[in-house]
Order: structure tokens, then sequence, then C-alpha cells
């Protein structure tokens, strides 16, 4: 399980992810991911750190830090709702006749597609890690799967929606 | 008006109140050492950009004003490594100003390049790479806010050679980033309120003072007051030395590794610890879990991070010390005073300290006494002429500090390295102001005290200033005798030559049933009067307690920079130790009267 920090940092900040990442490893503050947004017209740009624990000392110790630093404006943590998520691309061999039932069996999981052949299909989903394990091991009763993952990308909850749109 | 990015940067040295900076040129940083040609900036050559540092660590120390270091690219700014780490720890503020390649050059492995930014990063509280001219004065200007601002500490500027001979315009000062420029959050009154009613209920209070308390103007003189609001034995931290006067009658010494037996047991103790301006150093709390075991915790400290880091309080304050204090001492001042229910308390205090005082006649006999056979002949004949064959009593440490102490009182700065005569100095040297006793104390860096005197030294000339080093430390930055004697700066050096790697021995002793390894200094060990003489110092070698008075007077008298070698006793420990891993109240006490173990 991690916990989410959304760090704002000053634009055009010399190595800033050095210091983020660097801080984090000093005060032995363990990091699952990283993510980061691009600064529109200068302005503040958002950085997603994904905390490797849930140890409130720690995190406070976390939340503290990354405050000291010059370069950042604000850090907060993240909603429950955005915590950590991974984007994984799947793809399956399977045969035109099972195409249909396939989609159905994952459609809960909020998957895209994102094309289909006679015998293959490629699928786009976000959602957190171990219901992609899950996906995956579905997945592969229609036949062979290869798969793509992001690794876990801390994302906040609008993040989450952007990804999906 | 326009000029160079160099003389830009030297006006705005100015600008901040530079008066000296420390530092050792090269082929990067030579836009800025030309601009320095025209400047009233005093600059002091350092034989080594190691002893840059650290002085500029000593002015900073003695003063409270940013310390300032320049380096040249590569080795020059690699070798300021050491020191800036050393800042941090300690909150030091200083700016280290470093040349870089020609930014054309940066990221080919150019000549004396070195990823400087990189390599700093986490040994200052920030650094820059200036990469366009025109952003220089906003660096530099945000720079020294950094430096002095909130918590102390270092921050670096790198900049490539080719921007030091760009052309700029010079205005000065430029504005702050917006959030650089927010007020500091009031004083938390609901955490006050708390913090006192725990206070005031205390039966058994025991202040902690730090270095945040020596750091901040007024804070030493609302904590005597809260004290004596409270009836509460004052303890303090290697850096809250001098915080409170070692004259107070609250006053109960040192806390910690080599804390004094009745500092650590009234913390060990205490029901209600203040804690100001200190972070609860492992060389303070000994092992965490057993560290004050029935204390509430109200914690002051000026960085946020810093509560709850390592002991968890039970009321946790931010704020600059005096300001605290002050709400603080407003708040109890408006409560019933405390009257006798501490005295019973502070009685105890009383009594722990008399059972092992810091003094302490012939603690044990020694093994290997450090006696010159001439003096032993001397010596010999002498007591042969009186009917009696003794010989002289070896020299102690102990009998060095006392010495020092008695002779140039409270008000010299004491500058000590790091080590057993860095403990010995906490214990004997009395300091009764802030910013009189000045030490290398979070990263414990031996080499510390020879630079860190002399810019002590310039930075107070009105003031005595003794270096005390070992003669491991001194040797680390030996070469800067070459400085003091070329800026004729006074200071007075004893270096305690006892011939080892003291506390390494100690610990070796102790812990590792006598087993020294690596150890011994004396082989190869220069003789320092020669040493002296060679630099064009005055040398005074000691060896016997009865020549103390006398070397004493000579350093006391002595115009300009002496150096005073104390031949003392080998294999001396410092106590009390608590030994690593232990608490703080199971302390050896060495071998004295009222011995412990």
């Amino acid at each position: 399980m991690a916990r989410v920090l959304t760090v704002t940092v000053r634009a055009g900040s010399e190595a800033v992810l050095d210091r983020l990442l660097g801080l984090l490893r000093r005060r032995c503050i363990p990091l699952r991911g990283i993510s980061f947004g691009i600064a529109r017209d200068g302005g503040p740009a958002p950085v997603h750190l994904a905390l490797d624990t849930t140890d409130p000392h720690t995190v406070g110790q976390a939340l503290a830090h990354l405050r000291r630093l010059p370069d950042v404006l604000s850090v907060n943590e993240a909603a429950e709702a955005g915590r950590e998520r991974e984007l994984a691309l799947v793809q399956v061999n399977v045969a035109r006749d099972d195409q249909v039932r396939l989609l159905g069996e994952t459609d809960p999981l909020n998957t895209r597609l994102l094309s289909v052949s006679d015998d293959r299909m490629v699928l786009e989903v976000v959602c957190p890690p171990p219901d992609i394990d899950a996906l995956v091991d579905r997945l592969g009763t229609f036949g062979p799967v290869a798969v793509c993952r992001s690794g876990v990308v801390p994302t906040p909850a609008q993040g989450r929606d952007q990804l999906r749109e | 008006m326009d000029c160079t990015a160099g003389e830009a940067l030297i006006r705005a040295l100015q600008a901040e109140g530079v008066d000296v900076v420390f530092g050792y040129p090269g082929g990067a940083i030579l836009p800025v050492y030309d601009a320095l040609l025209a400047s009233p900036i005093r600059h002091v050559l350092t034989r080594h950009e190691q002893g840059a540092v650290h002085a500029a660590e000593g002015y900073a120390k003695a003063t409270g004003r940013v310390g300032v270091a320049i380096a040249t690219s590569g080795p020059g700014a690699t070798n300021l490594v050491t020191g800036l780490l050393d800042a941090l720890l300690d909150s030091v503020p200083l700016v280290a100003i470093t040349g870089q390649v020609p930014r054309a050059l940066l990221g080919r492995d150019s000549f004396q390049e070195a990823d400087v930014l990189g390599i700093t990063l986490p040994v200052t509280k920030h650094n820059y790479v200036v990469k366009d001219p025109a952003e220089l004065l906003s660096v530099v200007r945000e720079a020294f806010h950094l430096a002095r601002s909130g918590r102390p500490g270092p921050v670096l500027i790198d900049i490539p050679k080719d921007v030091g001979y760009a052309k700029v315009t010079y205005e000065y000062p430029p504005p702050l980033a917006a959030h650089l420029t927010q007020p500091p959050p009031p004083v938390d009154s609901v955490a006050i309120n708390r913090a006192a009613d725990l206070l005031q209920a205390a039966q058994r209070p025991v202040i902690l003072c730090g270095g945040g308390v020596v750091a901040s103007p007024g804070a030493p003189r609302q904590l005597q007051a809260v004290a004596e609001q409270l009836q509460a034995p004052v303890a303090v931290t290697l850096h809250g030395l001098g915080g409170i006067s070692g004259r107070h009658p609250f006053f109960v010494g040192m806390v910690g590794m080599h804390g004094l037996y009745a500092a650590n047991h009234a913390v060990q103790h205490a029901d209600v610890l203040l804690a100001v301006g200190m972070r609860f150093d492992d060389r303070v709390t000994g092992k965490l879990s057993k560290f004050a075991p029935h204390a509430q915790v109200v914690h002051i400290d000026i960085d946020p991070a810093e509560l709850g880091k390592n002991v968890a309080p039970t009321v946790g304050i931010t704020g600059d010390s005096a300001r605290v204090l002050g709400h603080l001492l407003a708040e109890l001042q408006a409560r019933q005073p405390v009257t006798s229910a501490n005295q019973a308390w502070l009685q105890q205090v009383r009594a722990w300290h008399l059972k092992h005082p810091v003094w302490v006649e012939r603690r044990r006999e020694f093994r290997t006494p450090v006696i010159e056979p001439h003096v032993l002949e001397q010596v010999a004949a002498a007591s042969l002429d009186a009917g009696e064959f003794t010989a002289p009593p070896p020299l102690r440490a102990e009998d060095v500090m006392r010495a020092i102490q008695v002779s140039f009182g409270s008000e010299a700065l004491v500058v000590t390295d790091v080590g057993q005569h860095q403990m010995w100095a906490a214990h004997f040297c009395l300091r009764t102001e802030p910013r009189t006793f000045i030490t290398s104390g979070g990263l414990g860096t031996m080499g510390f005290a020879l630079p860190a005197g002399l810019g002590a030294s310039l930075a107070r000339p009105d003031r005595d200033v003794v270096v005390i080093a070992g003669d491991g430390g001194f040797q680390m930055n030996i070469q800067e005798l070459a400085t003091v004697v070329a800026e004729q700066v006074p200071l007075r050096i004893m270096v305690v030559n006892n011939g080892y790697l003291g506390m390494v021995r100690q610990w070796q002793e102790l812990f590792h049933d006598g087993r020294y390894s690596a150890v011994d200094l004396t082989p190869g060990m220069p003789d320092l009067m020669l040493l002296a003489r060679a630099y064009g110092i005055r040398g005074i070698r000691v060896d016997r307690p009865d020549l103390l008075p006398w070397a004493m007077q000579e350093a006391r008298e002595h115009q300009g920079p002496i150096l005073v070698e104390f031949q003392v006793i080998q294999e001396e420990n410092v106590y009390p130790m608590v030994s690593p891993g232990a608490a703080n109240d199971d302390m050896l006490v060495g071998d004295g009267p009222g011995n412990l173990k």
C-alpha cells in the first residue's frame, strides 16, 4: 500500500527531481513510484510521489522534509481515491469466436480496446496492480498473453480520470 | 550600470554585508578573483579549500553572520564538501562560491570539471548553477536569504567561467521569489498553553538547551528566565554551551555520551523535558528507547522536520527559540509561580553533581606517562639534591583544560577540534555567553579547529581565540599555520599531544579489549617546536603540570600567534562515558572517588 504525495515545485528549478529523490533516499523513506507533470507557461509543476509505506511517522517526516526544500511550493497528500495505479497494455491471441466473450469479462475493469484482428486483441487498462495481475490470469484462459506494464504510477483522482480519457 | 558578472558578484557580496571571504583561486574562478582586487572585501588565502570553508564556518559561528568561501572548479569545489556538510549539520549560515568550466564545455569531462551541483546536493541547504548571467544577482540574493533565514545552512553558487566574464547590469537587491518571503507562522498559542500546563505541573522538570538557543539572539536570556520561573535545572548539548551561563546555579552541564553525571541523571529522571533548539542527536540521547523514559517532552525548534524526527514530543512547537520562549515565559508568568515544589528536585540534582563533579583528582594511575628523558634527569637531580627521588607528576589533559579556563576565562572564544580534548574542553571550559564555544558537533570533523579558529579570530578581533586540538586533528589542516602567519592572526593554538588518536584508542581499550589498531600517531610525528619555528610561530612545549602557569602566561601575553604543545599522559580516558547502545544513566565514570564501575 502506498501513500501518494503531490509536490508542487518551482518551474525551471535545476535538478529538482534529484533534490526530491535524494532527500527521500537520504532520509530512508522508501519510494515506490514517481510521476510528474509539465509546467504550463512557466508555472508550477506537479510531482506525484508514491511512498512505499503507510507508517504515519515516515509519511510525516517525508512531508516535513519536502516542505523545507526551497524549490518546493507545496506538498499535499493525495486523497484516498488517488492511490497507486498502473497502466498496462495487454495483447491476447484469441480467436474471433471468443472475442465478444472476452470483452464481456474485462468490461468491469474499464478496459479499452485499442486494436482487434481475426486472431488478436490489444487492450489498455489502468487499475491497481493486483487487478492487472488478475486480469492477465483471466485472459490467459483465452490464449497466449503478452503484457507491457508501466509500473506503479502515483495518480491523484483527477489524474486517473485524465488517464482514462 | 554594466559590469562583468564577476564584478557584480563582488558588489553584491558587499551589499550583503560581507567584509571577509576565505578562498583559494584557480582557473575557472578567475573572473571573481579579478573583481576582488578592486574590492574593499578582505580576501584570506587559505592553503587548502577545506581550510577556507572551515574558516568561513568559524567566522559565521563566532558572529551569526554569513561566512563566505570561494573555490575554483573541480578539485577546488570538491575540497569544500566536508565543510559544507559540517555546516549543514551544525546549521551554519554559509555561502560557497565555486568556479565552473565554461558552459560550452559542461558535460564533456573537461579539465577540472566536476558535477558540483550534483555532488553538493546532499550537503547543502540549497545550491545553484548559474547558466544565465542575467540570473546571477537573483541567485546571490536568494542564496544569502536562504543561508541566514529559518534554520541557517550552507548554500552553494556554481558559476561557469564564461558567465563570470559576461556583461550584466548591476541592480541590487533584486526581489526575492514570493514563496521565500512568507513571514513565519504565528506561534501556536494552544501548544504554548499545553506546554505551560505540563511545565507548571512538573515535579522534576529539566530544560535541555541546544544550539538553536545559542543561534537565536535573545534566546539565552529568555531561557534563563524560563528556568528561573520554573526553578528547573538546565542541561546543554555540545552546541548549547553558552546558551546559559555555566556559572548559573541551575546549570548542570552537558548531556549525552560524554555528558556529566548530574546532567544525564537529571534528564533520565525528569518528568517533563523542555527541549529547546536541539535535535535529539544520537550522541545526546544514547539508546533512544531508554532516553528520558519518564518524561513528557515539550520540543521547541525552528525546523518543523525536527519535531518527532527522533523523539516524539508530547507538545511540539515550531518557531525561533527566542520567539517561542518569549511566549512561553509570558504564559508561565501569568500563572501561579513555582515556589518550593521543585526545590527537592534541585537538591537531588545537586547531590548527583557532588557525587561525580567535573573535576576529580587523581582518577587512576597511568601506564605510559610521556616525560622526556631530560626532564626526568633534571627532576631526578633536583630530587637527589633535596634528599628525595621522585619523578614529576605527569601532565593530564584535564590539567591543561583547567589551566586554559583559568588563564583565558570565559570571555575567550574556545575553538576545538574533534576527539577527547573536545569533550574535556566542553567539561572544563566554562562558557558564560553564546558563540564562545565553537566546535564541529554534528559531523565531528577532525581538522576543523585551526581554520575555524582563524575565521573566528578575524570575526572577533576583540577577543582572545584559543584553538584546542589533538595531535591527530591538528595535522589534518596543519597547512593553515601559513595562513595564520600570513594574516597575523593572534591565535593561541593548544595542541594536546597524547601520541594517539585518543578517542578511537579509548573505544578500542573499553570495547575491543585493548586491541589498539592503527591509532598510534607517534611514528612520523613531527617535532611541533621545529614546525612552529619553520612557520615563524613562537612555540612552547609543556610536559609537566608545574610549567602550566608559565606557559599560559606566555600564551596570554605573546603578541601574535603562538603554538603550545602539551605532552600529556597517553592513555587517559574521557569520563563519564555512556557505552554505545546503553541508556544515558548507565555511565562509565572512570575509577576516581565514588566510582560506579
